[in-house]
This record gives C-alpha cells, structure tokens and sequence, in this order.
C-alpha cells in the first residue's frame, strides 16, 4: 500500500501547490487545506500501514491481542487533523471578511507591499490602500 | 495513577497551565463585558505574565512533565523569563496604541496571552509533536493579531500573507516531523537523541530530508531566508504594536525551540545540519542587510533588521556548542531592549495625532526631541554592533563561538554584513541629527512609551555593567541544555 | 567675540583642560617607573566567563601616546574654547574633543584586545559627530559619513582580526601575545595579519583608503588639528607599532608594510603640492607622514623604529601648530587659498612666529626637531637591510615635497606684499597664543633633544622591538650620508617651491583625468550596492503572495528532490508493490479524482466536491488501517468545512472573476508537477518497518497506568494530555480569532 500511498500524497501535493500558487483566495485556501490532508497521509504512512485492527484492548486483556495498527500515529495524526481544523475555519473567517470589505478574492488586488523603485522615495500619501493606487497607476 | 500523585508531576509545566487557566477566565470576561474592560484585561494580563514568571523562575527548574513531552530547566527558565518581558512590552505598547487609535480591541491583550502560552510551550516542547502544537497555538494568535484589523487594505493583506506561507511551513515542519518519527520509531527527543547517538554509519537521506523541512519549518517562523518572505510585508501592514510583539517574543521562542531541537534531538547528527544552517544564516544576513539598505519605511527596515539578526543568532546554533547557545541566549537578552525601544519610538511618531512611519519623517529629532532622538541613537549604535553598547555583546559571543567551532568563513562574512549593517542604523541617525526638519513631529507621547524607550535606552547603555551576571546566567542556561 | 575669557556656562569646558592637563602630569610622573619596566596596570575583571577584562598597562609607547594625546589635547582644548562662536557650540565641541580625548587615552591604554577594539569604535563614533559638527553643510555630512563608514568598515576587519589572534593565542592580553605566540608557525596568523592591517589601513589614512582623510577637513580647524596631529589617524600606527612584536617576523610584515607605506607618502606629497586650500594641503602631508610612518614600522631596524617614534612626536607637534595657525588666517582673512594671502607678518606677527616654528620644523630644518626626526629618518632608511633603496627614494622624494610646502606655508603666506585682511575678524588672543606655544615645543626639543630622547622615544622603541633599544637624540651628528640626503632634499624642496604654481597646474592637469580615485571608488561602490540592494528587494520582495509561495515550494522542491535522488540505490529495490484490495483502490482513486476536481473545477462548487473527494478518501484510508478514531474524526471535520464553505461561498467573487495567464498556468504546473514529484520519492525513502518500542510502551502501559482500553484514546488524554491542552486551546483561539473578525464593531479612525 505504501508504493502506491506515496504516489497519491504526491499527487495531492501537486494539486495543493497549483492552488496555493493560485490568485484567488478560497482556491489558496483549497491548496492549504488539500496540503494538510497530504501531510496527514505522511503522518499516518511514517508508523506503517497494515491491514490491521484498531488498537483496543479487549476487556479481559491487558495488552492488544494480536497485531494491531500503530496506535502512535494515529494519535498524532488526529492531533494535526483537529489543529488544521481551527487554521482553516479561521482562515476561511478571514477571507470571507476580506471578500466582503474589499470585493474581491484576488490577493495581488490587495496591494503590492514593496514598492517599486519610482515610487519609493516618494512620500507616503496617506491614504488607506496607498500602495493599491500606486499599482494601478502603474 | 490517580490524580493526587500526578499533581507534583505537572509542577514544572505550572506557569502554562497557570496562564492556560487565566487566559480562559480572561476570554470569559471580555466578551461579557466588550470593549470596556481594555485597561483591565491589558494590567491583569501583564499581572499574570508577572504571577508567571515567579512560577518559572520557582518550579521552572523541575525536569520534565506530562510523560516527558515537556521539559523545563534552566535553559528554558532563561528563554522564558525573556519571552514574559517581551510579551509584557507588547501588552503596554498595544494598550497605548488601541487608546490612542480608540480602537477598543479587547482582544489583543488576550491573544497576546494566549501567543505566550503557546511560545512557553515551544521553549519547553520535548517532543516533536508537542513542539508542532505549541508552535501552531502561537501562530494562530499571532495570524488572528495580524488580520484582526481588517479595514485597511495593508493590514488584511498582512494578515492573509502571514496565514498562508504560515500554513505552509506549518505542512513542511509536520513533514519533517513525520519522516524523522519514520525512520526513529520516536517523536520523543529523549528517545530521538538515544537513537541517534545509538546510530552508527551514513544517516539515512530520508532521515536528512526530514531534519531540512523541520529547520525550514523553524526557519519560516524566526524569519530566516528562504522563508523570511512574509516578514517585511507583515511588519509593515500589521498594526505597529502587532509588529512589536512579532519583532521580540516570538522571535525568542522560535529560536529557543530551534536551539532545543538542534542541541538536543540532533546533537549527534550536526553534520547533517550544520552546513544547511550555515547557509540559511550567510543568506539571512546578507540579504537582511541589503534589503534594509533602500527602505524608506521604518517598519519594513526593522523587517529586514531582523532578518539580519536572526542570520547573527542562527551563527550560534551552527557553531553547534555549549559557546554558541551562551551566545544566543545573551543576544536575546540584549535583543529585547533594543527592539522593544525602537518600536516604542516608533508608536510616538505621529504627526498631528497621526502615527508616521517614514525614515524621512525623523529628520531634525535632535533638534525637536533631543531626548529621543538619543534614545533610537543608541538603539541604532546598538543594534548596527558597536561597543560598548548591549548590542555589541551579542554579536561578539556568537562569532567567537564560531571560530570556536572552526567556521572562520562563517564568522567573518558575518562581520562584513555588520559593515552594511552598520550603514542602515547610521542613516538613521545621521537624519535624526543632520537632516533638517520639515514639520516636527507632535509632543506628547504617553507615559508609557516614555518610560519603555528611556528604560530600554538606559538598559541598553548600562548592560556593558551587569554583562558579567548576564553572561554567567546565559552560560547556566547553555549548560543546562547542552552540558559543559 | 573677542574675549576669550571663558563665561560663567563655561565651567564644563575649564573641567575638561583641567582633566586634560592632570592626565599630563599623571604620564609625566611615570616616565621613571617606565624606564625602569615598572608598568602601571590596571585590571578589573569584567566578563569572567570568557576571561575579558578591563585591562590596561602604561608601557613605553602608551606613555608616548598618553603625553602626545593629553599634551596636545590640552592646548587644543584652550584653542577650541576660543574658536567656537557661541556658548553652547564651544561647550558642545569642547566636551566631544574631550570625550575623544578619553576614548583615545583607553585605545592606547588598554592591555586588552576587547577593550582595545571597544576604544578603537568609540573614537571612530566620537570622530564622526566631531567630523560632521558643522552639519549645516552638505560637505560636512557626507564627509563625515564616509569617514564613519571607511573606519568602521575597518575596524570590524580589526575586530575579525582581533579574535582570530586571541583564538590562536590563547589569550586577549596583549603584553601576554608575544610570549604566546611564540612557537606558532607565522603563516597560522596570515588571516590575522591582513584583516588588523585593513583596520589600520582604514584608520590610518593608507592607500588605498587614504581618501576620507582629505575629505574630513570638513571638520572645524581644531578639530582637524587634533584629530590629524596626535589622535584619530595615529591610531592605527600605534596598533602597527603594538603588535609589532607579535608580526615582525610574518614574511608579509615587511613588504606590504613598506610598499603601502613607500607608495601612501610619495602619492600624497604629491596630492598635496596640487592643492591650493591651505588646510587641504596639510591634510594630504597628513598622509604623507603616516605614510612615512607606516614604512619604517615595516623594519625590525632599531634605528628605523626609533625614526618612526621620534617623527610621531615630530609630527604631532608641527602639524598641531601649523593647522591651529591655518585656523588663524582664515579667522583673520576669510580664506584659506594660498594664492590669495601673503604678507601676513604684519598683521599676525605672532602666529607668523609659530607659523615658521611649525614649518622650519616640518621641513627638517636644524635646529628644529623636525631636523634630528628627518637625520634619524635616513638614518633609519639606511639602516633598513632589505630594501634601503625604495625606502631612500621615498623618503627623500617625500620629505623635498614636504620642504616646499612648509614654504608656501610659512614663506608665502606671512611674507612679502599684504594682502587684503578685510573679509576677516582679528582672532582671539588665545587662539594666536597656543599655536605660538606648541611650535615653539618644536624648537625646544630640537635644542634639548634629550628632553624627550631618552625619557619617551628610547622607551616607546624598547616597547615596540620588544628588547631594549638604546637611542640618543642629537642635533649634530658629524658629516655622513643622511646629513648629505638633508641637503639634497633641502635644494630639491626649495626649487620645488619656486616652481610651485606650475606644479600645482600641470598636476592639476593630470588628476583631472585620472580615471580612478579612492573618492569616486568610494561613490561607485556606496552606488553599486545600493542599487544593487533595491533591485534584489524588488525582485525577491514584489510583495505579490502567490510568487512568494511559488518561491517557497521551490526550494522545497529542490531540497525533496536533493535528498530522494541520494545514491542508497537499495531503497529503491526495497518497495514491494504488492496486489491491492478493492477498497484499497477505491479509496486511492477517490484521493486521485478528488485532486484533478479540485485543480479542474471552474466552478467553486466543482472545486468544493473535489476537496470533499479528497477528504473521504483520507477517511477510507484510515478506516482500512486500523484508524477508526482518526477516520471518524477525519470524516466529521471534512463535513463540517464543507459546510463552513458552501455557507461563505456565494458571498466569495468567482474563480473566472480573475485572469491567468497561459504563462503562469504552465509555471504553476511545473512547479506543482515537480514538488509533488519529490514529495512521492522522498517518502518511498521511508522504508518499513518503522520501530514500535515506544507503541509497545503506551500498549503495554494503557490498561494498568491509565485504565483505558482504546490505546489511541489514551495516548491523548493520558500520556500526551499536553499535546491535547494545546490542541484544544488552538480550537479555543481559532474560534475566539473568527468571533473577533466577524463581530460587527469597526476602528474608528484608521491610522494608516
């Protein structure tokens, strides 16, 4: 299963960095949350994958019967799973607000921040999206 | 075992779960009683950074808790105290901003705790999973403070750009950890260092990979190149106290974690990672003393300052030993005061009740403001390296730990960066004393920004005295972690 | 303006001449314990960890150093007082002089490299605002910052320097270095060598950083008089002379030493015969002495050192006195143009005494100390075994230059017709007085040379050789071949001096086309950088997010691709590609489709269904592994974020709604085929199986520790109940993080 796992987790790399790259801000968004389910993958595959049972311990035990899947990752991976959670929820908070103020998901509308060499020694205008108007006039 | 004999085992993790338990009594209390409670959640929160840092310094020295996943001794006793103060400044700087804007923010105070816990849980993280979590519970506040003033185009754009290519370190850091955990079998850096001082032989490339995406996952939250990209649009586009926060605390902890996983988990792997840090550091340096060369945004240059300085620290941890750590530890405690000073100038530059944050708008300070002018002199002095201010010292320790370690091309084209370095600070300084001034800037400045730029100043200036005592402490931290 | 009684603000400055003068005396009481090697020291520990302390130690040449710097600085402080205009000018220029004064007196001082090096930037900071103190002028700006930026550059090389010695030492003492380093092969301390030679280059004027010197007669005349004579450019031969002992014996010691030396003297005579501003004149032979300098701390020769320390003495009191009398005629005439004054005897009787007193010495004319420095000097030239020819060349050549331009300073200016005093003011009595007294130093030494012969030169070159140098100052020596040199270079200077005009065209001539100077070298390289700088920051810094993420990824992708393609070729034979279940297929399929929807979608929703693809795969995988916690959750919050963004979407502007490039696609692509490419090789790395000790453990552990059956359940609450603290107070943040952005409050005012 691992030969072929690791080809799908490079797919779906693949596909996260195309979004990332991308300009509008939920595609951006898909990429980030396509890329942590991509790293969760590695997660799980790094303690082995088996065919195997969860790894509970029946009542009269006091050890797992048997072989039974690696109980370790699986713990880290529910950890990365509930922590991207709140990244993306938040993240999503913070593009539907931009969209909303500023209408429009496109991030290079939202300013270049390094101005360019004929602007720079320019003094700052003042105005709230300065550097907006600079690109455009540009 | 029941809850009654586990207590004394969660002792060294008491200032966390002390500031876990009053962040959330905090929250409680903003959002019932709303903007008004500002002035107290800003002085009840540097109140529990204080009730805190009695805790580290009391129980900090304790050993390990929660089966081994943290760990606290003098090293982190050290880290954190820094990190307390720094967070302590961010909460007066803010509260200044926030009243001045009327801008009635209650939650920055709160996340700024929340940040906190999460970078005393980095200092402390003995385990490359808790070492993910407590990063990740610092970031998120740390991307919610920089998006959270939405109605600018620049502090938005802040905040989307600081959440992304966070994201993704965060994916590349998570890698890393996994493809190490694959081939150790552990997470845990006391087993992680059993089993490579166990190892003999060529270390496997996977094992490799791994080490390189946990440094640039690291590498990404101090700010280093390649992954320093965000720093100067988000220090421009953050609100000046954000940026301030950013600037220091998290900055100590992101490099305290970095030391740990470096002298700890790794030690005995250096030659895989010490020529990868060698170059992030020539890089940082160089390129933090270029790109600071031509900005004309105050903010933006001490973006790129810090890229220099991370490249100095990072100069430690290469060197790899007990010298490099003390070193590091002392640039921090100097980096602090410098930092926290200059953004306190910074927040007092308005011009009719406006705050400015160009370079030009300093010119003729001497003349307007003699005294602060003084003030960012000796910041700047400090910070471009010259003896015998604070600045200085840190410098010093790192390059002599480095030739130490035998890396001379290391420690002397650090010194050469220092020289343009040097260029940047002393611009600013030749405006605030030589340039004339068009339009002063205005004259009231509030107490509390008074008090933390002369404060820092003087620290700044009188560290020279107590450097020994400093040394010393630093020297016990570095031992505690790294042994003699 | 006329009175140069201090007033009553002026206690500051009456403290600093006295400080001064008390440190004079102080060095004048230990000349006998020095001749006698009974050094003061002082030693406070300061970082004990590292073994630095504040050390200092008064050996022959400190001494030499400390009267110079406090016997010169005393009557230029006095001058200072009476030149500056105004009462809190004269404090503020009479307090800087002094500060440099002090930091000086520790640069020569201290016993330590750290200290050393922590004076030695402190006089380049302090010189700086003394360089630029009349920073109304744009030349004085700029002077002073290439100065600060030529010096501090220089000093961190020193710095550099500095550690490498103590490292290879084993101590940062410096009267311990020699001692230390005695059995060390010389080539171990090549690196050493030329980095602190960068930093005495720097400081002290050499070619090819000779240029800021000039430049830094921006400066007010006391100021370049002190800064020029005993001080700030003196401090990098004492650093030669310092560690002379330590790297006499380098092989590079002596040629670089003498070559730079030879070539800096011989270039600024020259420089300084095209000048027609006084002061600048005097500037370059500034120059020319430390070239002079420069070149006899080259040699081993007890006679060439005793010429270097007998000429630094020389040097400081003609050079004071005749840049303080520079100071006069200006205040007196409103020019400094050599043409444009003469015949100033009548006007200025007194500084025309002092002002013959500094030049007769300058040129070398008995019985002048300036005559027995220059006898000593051939002396010396002679007695360097190596290379006594180039040495003789550039001696001569410089020290003839020398001799005419002290005429046209003395001769020129205060004889023959008047001329026109009107643009000027008559100077203070005290500002006539000092120069008056230091030229007439010149003329006492010269007749009683064994005033300073045996009590400070002897000493200082007994500190230098590192053995004892037995060393008599005379006037007359008898007829031999350095007295012969004397009367070449006396005829050669004064036919120089009757042709001086026409030099100073035809070289004027010639420098204005030469195609390189350290000045334009300076610009072009400040520009370069810069330049430089702005388009690095353009380029890597565009601010655009998507090219910095694209940036990101490639390195990723690189140090992936780096590390997959390794040369362990038997990982690759190790994956078994073994026959897959149905589900198996299902669910990698599922993953594969979900991707190409969430690429592919045009539509958000398309997209969408992709990334919910994706996440019901993810959660098949787990179920299929043993994963039921992590697949339950995996499923809850897949469904929850598909909920989330299915709410939000409609308010979000379309994909279409942005533009893309075919360009940029391709790129993207490219870049997202080759990550992903690294992503999947390094992870067929990951060879199985993976060590379970500490699985085992928590197995072994789960039941009696924490009384759980559900072994992952108790890794989380139990054994890593940390980790889930955290993770739930990131759920706390996130929430608290979207309530703060959503909540409809607003700032009231933006500041930006």
């Amino acid at each position: 299963m691992e030969p072929y796992l690791a080809v799908v987790i490079g797919l779906l790399v693949a596909a996260a960095v195309y979004l990332m790259t991308d300009r509008h801000m939920v595609r951006m968004l898909f990429g980030v949350a396509l890329l942590g389910t991509a790293v969760n993958l590695v997660v799980f595959v790094s303690g082995d994958v088996l065919r195997g049972l969860p790894p509970l311990i029946a009542v009269d035990a006091t050890t797992p019967n048997g072989e039974v899947a690696n109980a370790l990752p699986q713990a880290l991976v529910l950890t990365a799973i509930v922590i991207g959670f709140g990244l993306f929820s938040f993240a999503l908070a913070l593009v539907f607000k931009t969209a909303q103020r500023f209408g429009t998901a496109d991030v290079d509308q939202l300013g270049a921040a390094e101005p360019t060499a004929d602007s720079k020694f320019s003094p700052v205008d003042g105005s709230k999206d300065g550097a907006a108007e600079r690109k455009r006039a540009a | 075992m029941n809850a009654v004999t586990s207590l004394p085992v969660m002792m060294p993790a008491s200032a966390e779960i002390f500031l876990a338990i009053a962040g959330m009594v905090l929250l409680m209390i903003g959002v019932f009683r709303g903007e008004s409670s500002l002035r107290f959640l800003s002085y009840a929160t540097i109140a529990t950074f204080a009730v805190a840092a009695i805790l580290v310094v009391t129980q900090g020295g304790g050993g390990e808790a929660f089966y081994g996943l943290f760990v606290s001794e003098g090293f982190a006793q050290f880290a954190k105290i820094l990190i307390l103060i720094g967070s302590a400044f961010a909460v007066l700087l803010s509260r200044d901003y926030l009243v001045r804007e009327q801008a009635g923010r209650f939650e920055f105070p709160i996340l700024i705790l929340f940040a906190t816990l999460g970078m005393l849980m980095m200092v402390s993280a003995n385990d490359l999973m808790s070492l993910y979590m407590s990063l990740e519970l610092q970031s998120l506040s740390l991307y919610v403070m920089a998006s959270i003033r939405r109605d600018t185009l620049k502090a938005t754009e802040a905040g989307l750009k600081y959440f992304v290519l966070g994201a993704l370190s965060s994916g590349m850091l998570l890698y890393g950890c996994s493809m190490i955990y694959g081939f150790a079998g552990t997470t845990s850096f006391t087993g992680l260092a059993a089993v490579f001082a166990a190892q003999t032989g060529v270390v496997p490339l996977g094992l490799v990979i791994g080490i390189v995406f946990l440094i640039a996952g690291l590498a990404f939250k101090v700010s280093a190149v390649p992954f320093h990209m965000w720093t100067p649009d988000v220090y421009e586009g953050a609100p000046t106290p954000v940026t301030a926060l950013f600037a220091v605390a998290p900055k100590i902890a992101a490099l305290a974690l970095f030391v740990r996983a470096m002298m700890d988990p790794f030690a005995d792997l250096i030659g895989s990672w010490q020529q990868v840090l060698v170059f992030v550091s020539i890089a940082s340096m160089g390129l933090g003393a270029l790109g600071a060369l031509v900005q004309t945004n105050i903010k933006r240059l001490m973006a790129y300052s810090s890229i220099g300085h991370m490249g100095y620290l990072l100069v430690g941890i290469a060197a790899g030993n007990q010298a490099g750590v003390t070193g590091v530890m002392l640039y921090l405690a100097t980096y602090i005061f410098m930092n926290v000073g200059t953004f306190a100038m910074i927040l007092a530059m308005r011009r009719d009740g406006r705050l400015v944050e160009e370079i030009g708008d300093l010119a003729g300070l001497s003349k307007t403001h003699p005294m602060m002018a003084l003030a960012l002199m000796i910041f700047m002095f400090s910070m471009a390296g010259i003896p015998p201010l604070a600045g200085f010292f840190g410098k010093w320790y790192v390059f002599m730990a480095a030739v130490d370690a035998g890396l001379f091309g290391l420690a002397v084209i650090g010194i050469l960066t220092s020289v343009i370095g040097a260029f940047y600070y002393l611009r600013i300084i030749k405006i605030m004393y030589f340039d004339e001034a068009t339009q002063p800037l205005d004259d009231a400045v509030s107490q509390d920004l008074r008090v933390i730029l002369y404060g820092s100043a003087v620290v700044t200036v009188l560290f020279v005295l107590f450097i020994s005592p400093v040394y010393d402490a630093a020297k016990v931290a570095a031992i505690s972690l790294v042994g003699a | 303006m006329t009175t140069t009684k201090p007033d009553r603000y002026d206690v500051w400055v009456m403290a600093t001449v006295a400080i001064s003068l008390a440190g004079f005396v102080v060095g004048l009481t230990w000349i006998p314990g020095i001749a006698a090697s009974d050094f003061p020291t002082v030693d406070w520990p300061w970082v004990e960890g590292l073994g630095i302390d504040l050390a200092f130690r008064v050996d022959g040449l400190s001494l030499l150093f400390v009267l110079l710097i406090t016997g010169v600085g005393v009557p230029v402080l006095g001058y200072a007082a009476a030149y500056a205009s105004d009462g809190a000018k004269r404090r503020r220029l009479c307090l800087l002089l002094f500060a440099f004064l002090l930091a000086m007196l520790g640069l020569v001082t201290a016993d330590d490299l750290i200290t050393l090096f922590v004076f030695w930037e402190a006089t380049t900071v302090i010189s700086y605002l003394l360089i630029g103190f009349d920073h109304e002028r744009e030349a004085a700006r700029r002077s002073a910052l290439q100065g600060l930026l030529v010096t501090a550059a220089g000093g961190l090389a020193l710095l550099a320097g500095l550690v490498l010695l103590g490292a290879e030492a084993g101590t940062f003492r410096l009267s311990e270095l020699p001692a230390a380093l005695a059995d060390t092969d010389p080539s171990d301390l090549t690196l050493s060598l030329v980095l602190i030679l960068c930093g005495c280059f720097t400081k002290s004027a050499q070619l090819p950083f000779h240029f800021w010197l000039p430049n830094a007669m921006a400066a007010p005349t006391p100021v370049s008089a002190y800064l020029h004579s005993a001080t700030m450019v003196k401090a990098g031969i004492y650093l030669m002379a310092r560690v002379h002992p330590v790297y006499s014996d380098h092989e590079l010691w002596f040629p670089v030493l003498t070559v730079v030396g030879a070539a800096t003297a011989v270039w600024a005579s020259i420089q300084a015969l095209r000048q027609t501003d006084l002061k600048l004149m005097l500037a370059h032979t500034t120059v020319m002495a430390l070239g002079t300098l420069t070149m006899f701390l080259g040699s081993s020769s007890p006679v060439a050192v005793a010429a270097a320390a007998t000429f630094i003495v020389v040097h400081a009191l003609y050079k004071s006195t005749l840049f303080l009398v520079i100071g006069v005629i200006d205040r007196r005439t409103g020019t400094r143009d050599r043409r444009l004054v003469s015949g100033l005897s009548s006007v200025l009787p007194m500084t025309a005494i002092a002002a013959f007193a500094g030049a007769f010495s300058m040129a070398g004319f008995p019985p002048f100390l300036g005559f027995i420095g220059k006898e000593l000097k051939y002396e010396g030239a002679l007695a360097i075994a190596e290379e006594p020819g180039l040495v003789i060349v550039a001696a001569v050549a410089a020290n003839a230059m020398m001799v005419a331009i002290a005429l046209a300073v003395s001769v020129r200016s205060f004889l023959g017709q008047p001329s026109d005093v009107d643009a000027g003011t008559p100077p203070p009595r005290l500002m006539v007085a000092v120069p008056l007294f230091l030229g007439l130093c010149g003329l006492i030494f010269g007749l009683a040379p064994s005033l300073i012969g045996e009590t400070i030169v002897q000493p200082a070159a007994t500190a230098v050789l590192g053995m004892p140098a037995e060393i008599k100052l005379a006037l007359w020596h008898g007829v031999n071949l350095p007295l012969l040199l004397s009367i070449v270079t006396v005829v050669l200077g004064i036919g120089l001096y009757f042709w001086l005009d026409r030099i100073t065209l035809g070289l004027d001539r010639i420098g204005a086309r030469l195609p390189v100077s350290g000045d334009r070298i300076y610009d072009a390289v400040l520009h370069t950088t810069l330049d430089g700088a702005k388009r690095l920051t353009s380029v890597v810094q565009g601010g655009r997010l998507p090219v910095y993420i694209g940036l990101s990824f490639a390195a990723v992708g690189l140090a992936l691709l780096v590390g997959a393609v390794g040369d362990e070729a038997e990982t690759w034979s190790a994956i078994r590609l073994e026959p897959l279940e149905p589900w198996e297929i299902a669910s990698l399929a599922l993953l594969a489709v979900g991707a190409a929807l969430a690429i592919a979608g045009r539509r958000r929703l398309t997209a969408l269904c992709g990334l919910a693809a994706v996440g019901v795969g993810t959660t098949l995988v787990f179920l299929m592994h043993g994963a039921v916690d992590v697949a339950v959750t995996q499923f809850m919050v897949e469904a929850l974020i598909v909920v989330f963004v299915a709410a939000v979407i409609p308010k979000i502007p379309p994909f279409e709604s942005i533009r893309r490039s075919v360009r940029e696609r391709v790129a993207r692509g490219l870049l997202a085929a080759f990550v992903g490419l690294g992503a999947t090789l390094a992870l067929l790395r990951l060879a199985p199986p993976v060590d379970r000790t500490i699985t085992s453990f928590y197995e072994q552990m789960s039941v009696p520790e924490a009384f759980g059956r559900n072994v992952v359940n108790v890794i989380l609450v139990d054994f890593r109940a940390l980790d889930t603290l955290g993770e739930v107070a990131v759920v706390v943040i996130a929430a608290f993080g979207a309530f703060a952005l959503l909540r409809g409050r607003r700032f009231s005012r933006g500041a930006e």
